[in-house]
């Protein structure tokens, strides 16, 4: 059946539970009851496309239809909040450069350095963090791996283009922009020496199989990423972080995030510019 | 004799009124007369028809004693005439072939199994031989035969064939029946391009059916009737050989019988010499076939070679007598006493029998009895005595030969069966000897040959007579004979050749025959024309062996010459075939000529995509780093395939100077050209300066530049970062990550293998694919139980992969996934395991492969057939047997059919 030109169909609470349970438990994203009306509204220009006349068919799709996962890859580009700019809480990539990459440095005198940014979005983090690297003599000369990642792939394509508007530079120094962009008119394009000390990839925070390649890493920005997550979601996600990061490694989260309640795996490292946490272990402080 | 009217189509036939009736199915109407006219004479009633469906609706109403059928009916092919006759209520009618046209001044041998006929005459033979095997099949008194109608010979001689039909009708019935007569002394061949699809053992054969049927009417370039007419004939005993289209299925199954019955026959068995002899004797092909084998497994058997050598006298059946003939040249040595002894025999055609069999077997102890043999009174049977004499070799039968080609006594035509003999042997004789022969015109093919291995350079002259002669075949001969007469002088002045072929007919002469069908004579040819050292001729060469099997003998004529065949090569370049043009481009990359390069550059920039990429590899590998701006240029604007060669061209330029070419590709690609091509080189050079600008284009924002990096650090092995090998393969692209996949394979660390493992559940198929290869080559107790998982995957590539790492890792889980395997829906799949079960315990093997013998797929089956054969395991006889029965693809048969030896000689 198809639906009529303009026609709205809602969803009920019992289909928005349903979807909002097999969206959590593909990428780790949770709705809120009170966000019922985001999902409704964002999720509704799919039913025409397979002839619904209402959620619970999608439900059934996405559930257990033959394309499920392409369709999840669908929803992830229309349900993600992708808000990022450049040098975004500048006082914790102070802390980075100034506090934490020495501390790296001394701690491991040799081989590479290794950063991830978990949940890129468009790239400005990871590139934020390529700049700096550019700029800090401590690793100069010292092999750094930046890997930014994102579930959606309409961001990363947008990130490895490099290309960005003045939105996001509304906190970047214009120093950085004049020694690291070639403005274009009204777009700003990333010089290729930065884009190219950054891999991206395309991998969802929940994919145990897909994590499994990424290694040990020194540092880990995870910022205003886990607010999105629900509490089982965030352990998961926090488990993993543990996994991953070397003795000693730095998980920095965004200003209005915690791990309060959350897990106590890791111990808070109150340094000069920030307070971030710390996998315990070899070089650890507290 | 009176005119009848057909009952099926209505045509006028015409018959005579007493004697046994005839059937004689001809459409030449002088043929039908000239065996009209015999039949009469011996006191046969003829019934003449013109083709295949009349003859079935005239035998049916008439009942005829025989039908003597032109081995190239009009409407069908002379087998299938006869297998309808042997079918149904007429089965005991006796028939004899006519062969007709083919060739019909060579010596030929005689046929085999005659496609299931009683007997064979040929042609100008009807007057003499007819009705002499006729009475003798219809146990009638001899005929008294008067003296050779030369009349009727000359008729026979004369017949315009088929003159009664015109245009394509005609071509395609002359055609059918040049087919038809090179199968009649073909067979073996026959049944190999039934059986592979392919006509290669013919190809000689056909291209003689070819010049014939063009010096019988015009044949249009565009068209080849003779490929045609053979394709449609084994298009036909296909159909015969897969009887269930065109016979009941319990005439298949008593044939089967029959031929299960041939390939299990062994000595113990009760009776089981009459029992060989019956099947001996058998009305199919296939069971004499099988029979002859049979008799081989009898060698130590006393009684049968007096019974074969019986045989050979049959006189009503023309199968066993071939066959007894066969199976006596198998058994060998032990019964040529007993075949000197039948020598004296007066029956002609069993004398040629018997000469015929000791020639094949060729033990020099017969020798004596052969040559004793040289005088015998029948024409044939002398001409057989001078093939064996060819085939035991040795001063002794050698001699013999020489002393009666220089009797006055020996007839003319019997000399060119005994030169014959020579040349076939290989003997050598001093010009001196030959020379006495020159000049006779009915031994000149002959003489040319033996003059071509006389090694004596006064042989040129008449040799290059020979090369200008009137017809084309002895053209052809003079042609091969100079070749080889030339390369044994090789080292001695033959600069006459030079001079004598630099103009003038003797030149137009070699010219012609660089288009003969006969790849031997054009080869020879191109030899003849070397040895002038006329770079000139160059490209004629090429363009004459382009597509033809003497490509290689073409190209290495022409590189004799040296670096002057380059100009005119590129001089005749545009106006040559396409396919010549690789030729050229190839030739002049082996000459090895400098100056070129400018020209193959315009040729690399012109619109032949192939041109293009062979002038290209030339530029590779002749120019100096001066062309690299024109190389780059190509891989900039040239079509996506062009580049990529034109890429790899710079990698071969880049081989003698590296840090030219690698220079010049890294200024490009910082200056921002970005080009997946510049990857390409650079990985083909492999510098180690390098690495940083692959390892950054991995992260370029386009997938194929990616894809083009991580291909280009998969040369520098485990030199390349293996983490950014392994980030790669979380890229968003597919194609990206399955680069990445097998770019890992090469690291063998823990950190690869976790990759692999993670990569391996991949959601793209050939990710999953070239993961679970790579896993292959790390290893390890999980990589294996990954494997085994996958080699059960419905997905195919990813099933063959696994199997392909199980196969390299060799575990204990091998077994279990070619279990699995096997039984996978997709035939390749299997076919990877059959091949992967090498590495199982034969037993085993042997049981899995046994069993795939029964998949519904027939190329699965053929391959287990073939695993098993090649393995040399054995199945149980019965087992197999039954297979063979019910098996109806050709090829698997044959498959099928060696592996039923295997278990014969097995048990």
């Amino acid at each position: 059946m198809i639906l009529g030109a303009g026609r709205a169909v809602s969803m009920t609470d019992e289909e928005f539970r349903l979807i909002r349970d097999l969206i959590c438990d593909f990428c780790g994203i949770y709705f809120e009851d009170s966000l019922k009306f985001l999902v409704e509204r964002r999720l509704q220009p799919r039913l025409p496309v397979f002839g619904f006349v209402s959620f619970r068919d999608y439900y059934r799709l996405i559930k257990y239809g033959r394309e499920c996962e392409r369709e999840f890859d669908e929803i992830v580009e229309r349900v993600t909040t992708n808000e990022t700019y450049f040098f975004r809480e500048a006082y914790q990539l102070r802390a980075f450069t100034d506090e934490i990459l020495p501390m790296v440095v001394a701690q491991r005198s040799e081989g590479r350095i290794r950063v991830w940014s978990a949940g890129c979005s468009t790239g400005e983090e990871p590139y934020s963090i390529a700049m700096l690297l550019d700029k800090c003599p401590i690793v100069a000369g010292r092999p750094v791996d930046v890997f930014g990642n994102d579930i959606s792939r309409k961001v990363l394509r947008t990130a490895r283009a490099g290309m960005y508007t003045q939105a996001s530079f509304r906190s970047t120094d214009n120093a950085y922009i004049k020694e690291y962009f070639h403005r274009d008119g009204r777009t700003y394009q990333l010089d290729e020496r930065i884009r190219n000390r950054v891999t991206f990839g395309h991998l969802n925070l929940m994919d145990e199989n897909a994590l499994a390649l990424i290694g040990k890493v020194d540092v880990i920005l995870c910022r205003n990423v886990i607010i999105y997550f629900n509490h089982a979601s965030r352990a998961r996600l926090l488990a993993t972080f543990y996994r991953k990061l070397r003795p000693g490694g730095f998980l920095l989260l965004g200003h209005s995030e915690s791990l309060v309640n959350e897990t106590k795996d890791f111990e808070l490292a109150p340094l000069t510019n920030d307070m971030v946490y710390r996998k315990p272990g070899e070089g650890s402080l507290l | 004799m009176v005119w009848v009217r057909c009952h099926d189509c209505g045509e006028l036939v015409f018959r005579s009124l007493s004697g046994p009736e005839v059937v004689v199915a001809h459409a030449s109407d002088v043929v039908a007369q000239v065996i009209g006219v015999a039949l009469i004479d011996s006191r046969f009633a003829p019934i003449r028809v013109r083709n295949g469906t009349q003859a079935m609706a005239v035998m049916l109403a008439r009942r005829p004693a025989a039908i003597v059928l032109d081995v190239g009916l009009s409407d069908m092919m002379s087998f299938q005439l006869i297998e309808k006759i042997r079918a149904g209520e007429l089965a005991g009618t006796k028939a004899i072939l006519v062969a007709s046209v083919f060739n019909k001044t060579a010596y030929k041998r005689r046929p085999e199994t005659l496609y299931g006929a009683d007997d064979y005459v040929e042609q100008h033979h009807i007057p003499d031989m007819l009705p002499k095997k006729l009475a003798s099949l219809l146990n009638e008194p001899e005929p008294n035969l008067g003296r050779l109608d030369e009349a009727a010979l000359q008729r026979l001689n004369d017949d315009e064939s088929m003159p009664e039909l015109s245009g394509r009708n005609r071509l395609q019935a002359l055609a059918r029946s040049i087919v038809a007569d090179i199968a009649l002394y073909h067979e073996n061949e026959v049944h190999a391009c039934v059986k592979s699809a392919e006509g290669t053992p013919l190809v000689s054969a056909l291209d003689e059916g070819r010049r014939l049927l063009a010096s019988m009417a015009i044949v249009d370039g565009d068209t080849d009737p003779i490929q045609e007419a053979f394709d449609e004939l084994v298009r036909a005993m296909r159909g015969a050989m897969c009887p269930t289209e065109t016979k009941g299925v319990a005439e298949r199954a008593r044939r089967q019988n029959r031929y299960v019955r041939a390939q299990d026959l062994w000595p113990d068995h009760p009776g089981a010499i009459a029992v060989l002899l019956d099947l001996l004797g058998d009305s199919h092909w296939r069971v004499r076939k099988a029979a002859v084998v049979a008799a081989a497994r009898f060698s130590t058997d006393a009684n049968l070679p007096s019974k074969l050598v019986d045989g050979l006298a049959s006189r009503d059946n023309a199968g066993l007598r071939n066959a007894c003939a066969e199976a006596l040249v198998c058994l060998g040595r032990p019964v040529v006493a007993m075949l000197m002894e039948t020598l004296p025999t007066q029956d002609a055609d069993h004398r040629k029998f018997v000469v015929e069999a000791l020639g094949l077997i060729g033990t020099a102890e017969a020798r004596a009895a052969l040559i004793a043999q040289l005088g015998d009174d029948d024409v044939n049977v002398r001409a057989a005595v001078a093939e064996a004499l060819g085939h035991i070799g040795g001063t002794e039968a050698i001699e013999p030969l020489k002393a009666m080609l220089v009797s006055k006594d020996t007839e003319l035509l019997h000399r060119v069966y005994i030169l014959q003999a020579l040349v076939s042997c290989g003997e050598t004789i001093p010009f001196d000897e030959i020379q006495q022969w020159l000049g006779q015109r009915v031994l000149e093919r002959q003489v040319l040959a033996l003059l071509g291995r006389c090694a004596d350079d006064r042989a040129i002259a008449p040799l290059l007579e020979g090369v200008v002669a009137s017809s084309r075949e002895t053209r052809a001969v003079g042609v091969c004979a100079l070749a080889e007469l030339l390369a044994d002088l090789k080292g001695k002045d033959t600069g006459v050749v030079a001079r004598t072929l630099a103009a003038g007919v003797a030149r137009e002469a070699v010219l012609e025959a660089l288009a003969d069908p006969d790849d031997d004579v054009l080869k020879a040819a191109v030899s003849v024309l070397a040895a002038t050292g006329d770079p000139g001729l160059a490209p004629t060469i090429l363009l004459r062996c382009a597509c033809r099997n003497v490509v290689e003998a073409g190209v290495r004529a022409v590189i004799s010459m040296g670096s002057p065949v380059v100009k005119p090569l590129l001089e005749a370049f545009d106006s040559a075939p396409i396919e010549a043009r690789v030729l050229f481009l190839e030739v002049i990359e082996l000459v090895g000529d400098s100056i070129s390069v400018p020209v193959l550059l315009e040729i690399a920039m012109g619109p032949d995509t192939r041109s293009s990429e062979a002038a290209l590899r030339v530029v590779g590998k002749l120019a100096g780093v001066d062309v690299l701006p024109a190389l780059m240029r190509v891989v900039r604007e040239g079509v996506p395939e062009i580049a990529h060669v034109a890429a790899m061209s710079m990698c071969a330029i880049g081989r003698r100077e590296a840090d030219a070419v690698g220079d010049s590709v890294v200024a490009n690609w910082m200056s921002g050209e970005v080009n997946p091509e510049w990857l390409v080189v650079l990985g083909g050079l492999s510098r180690d300066v390098d690495i940083e600008v692959i390892a950054g284009a991995t992260h370029h924002r386009d997938p194929d530049v990616r894809c083009a990096a991580i291909d280009a650090a998969r040369s520098y092995g485990t030199s390349f970062d293996e983490e950014n090998v392994i980030m790669l393969l979380t890229d968003e692209h597919a194609r990206v990550r399955a680069s990445a996949a097998r770019a890992l394979g090469c690291y063998r660390s823990d950190t690869a293998l976790a990759a692999l493992l993670a990569a391996s559940q991949d959601a793209d198929p050939w990710v999953v694919a070239e993961a679970v290869l790579s896993l292959g080559g790390v290893g390890g107790d999980q990589a294996v139980r990954v494997l085994k998982d996958a080699a059960g995957s419905s997905v195919a590539p990813i099933a063959i992969a696994a199997l392909k790492s199980l196969f390299r890792l060799n575990p204990p889980q091998l077994e279990a996934a070619v279990e699995k395997a096997l039984a996978h829906a997709d035939p390749e799949v299997v076919r990877e395991a059959i091949a992967a079960s090498v590495r199982l315990y034969p037993d085993r093997a042997r049981e899995l492969l046994g069993d795939s013998l029964r998949s519904r797929y027939w190329n699965v089956r053929a391959a287990a057939a073939e695993a098993l054969v090649n393995r040399s395991m054995v199945l149980p006889v019965e087992q197999v047997g039954a297979l063979l029965i019910a098996e109806t693809e050709p090829l698997v048969q044959e498959s099928l059919e060696r592996l039923l030896r295997v278990a014969q000689e097995g048990e």
